[in-house]
């Protein structure tokens, strides 16, 4: 977009249809153009995705290990922790919705949400030393992420 | 732009997320084919509606399939001015949920995204009058479902 009369011109959109004309429906146009302001996300997990990417890719092509990518049975696909963790969530989830809640058990799963907290930020750290690599990267090739 | 456009097109903030992982892995395996701001912008673009429009045929729920029902009364009253704007502001992503699909894609593209019809019909690889055709049936069942919005507030 050049201008802002330009971007006048633009946003009422030629069409043959004489109701696209009318003052009425121009005025919604451009209330829909109003409201149709960008949800950004965060900065931070808009660099993550990509680190996430890096990683994930970097671990298939090494042949295992590392974040996955899991397909969900809805179809949709989410990154996941490494295999252990994946496995204290599951654990942690059965014992709750059984209602067990006995003092070792209590205690075991503190420990192990410990361990887990702990394998996340070392993954976390992983995460912003590919990010920095991968920004280089492709504003070598003349991408630049910030304006994307 | 990714998150923002795999949001209104899915209508979902989770599964716009899972789309906008997708296309950053996607971009990080395309990225030596990639050159220049417009390139990418384009690429970004493509893969992003691709990938959110899979999704949304995967939920569960449809965006509203009778669009031809909402279209036969459109004329038959209306405001269509400040008072529908607001609820449009107030609702939108609700009522670009109820857009069928092809509709919603071209609506967000060409409000969102300030593009062209032009440009949609490349990016979506479409032709410009189907493009054209989807934004007008969609503007027009948008506005009109903003109407009855609008009418049920007031009742």
């Amino acid at each position: 977009m050049n201008g802002p009369e330009e971007k006048d011109q633009k946003m009422q959109f030629e069409m043959n249809n004489p109701e696209m004309n009318d003052p009425r429906m121009r005025e919604f146009e451009q209330a829909l153009s109003r409201a149709m302001q960008r949800v950004e996300v965060r900065a931070e997990t808009s660099a993550k995705f990509l680190a996430l990417a890096e990683e994930a890719e970097r671990k298939r092509l090494q042949g295992g290990g590392g974040f996955r990518l899991i397909k969900l049975s809805n179809g949709g696909r989410v990154f996941a922790m490494p295999r252990p963790s994946a496995w204290m969530g599951g654990a942690i989830a059965a014992v709750l919705a059984m209602g067990v809640f006995i003092g070792a058990h209590v205690h075991e799963q503190h420990e192990r949400k410990m361990e887990a907290q702990r394998q996340f930020e070392t993954a976390e750290r992983i995460t912003d030393e590919t990010l920095a690599r991968t920004r280089e990267q492709l504003e070598q090739r003349g991408i630049n992420l910030d304006q994307q | 732009m990714v998150f923002s456009l795999a949001l209104r097109v899915t209508g979902e903030y989770g599964t716009a997320e899972e789309v906008a992982q997708d296309v950053f892995l996607e971009l990080f395996r395309s990225a030596e084919k990639l050159s220049g701001d417009d390139h990418v912008r384009f690429w970004l673009r493509k893969v992003t509606v691709h990938r959110a429009t899979d999704a949304l045929r995967r939920q569960a729920h449809r965006p509203e399939s009778h669009a031809e029902e909402w279209m036969d009364d459109a004329a038959a009253d209306g405001d269509g001015g400040a008072g529908v704007g607001t609820v449009l502001e107030a609702r939108l992503e609700e009522l670009l949920g109820s857009l069928p699909e092809q509709m919603r894609v071209a609506v967000v593209l060409r409000y969102q995204e300030e593009m062209l019809p032009d440009d949609i019909s490349k990016l979506l690889g479409q032709p410009v009058a189907t493009v054209k055709s989807n934004l007008q049936r969609g503007l027009k069942l948008l506005r009109r479902k903003a109407e009855i919005t609008m009418k049920e507030y007031v009742r």
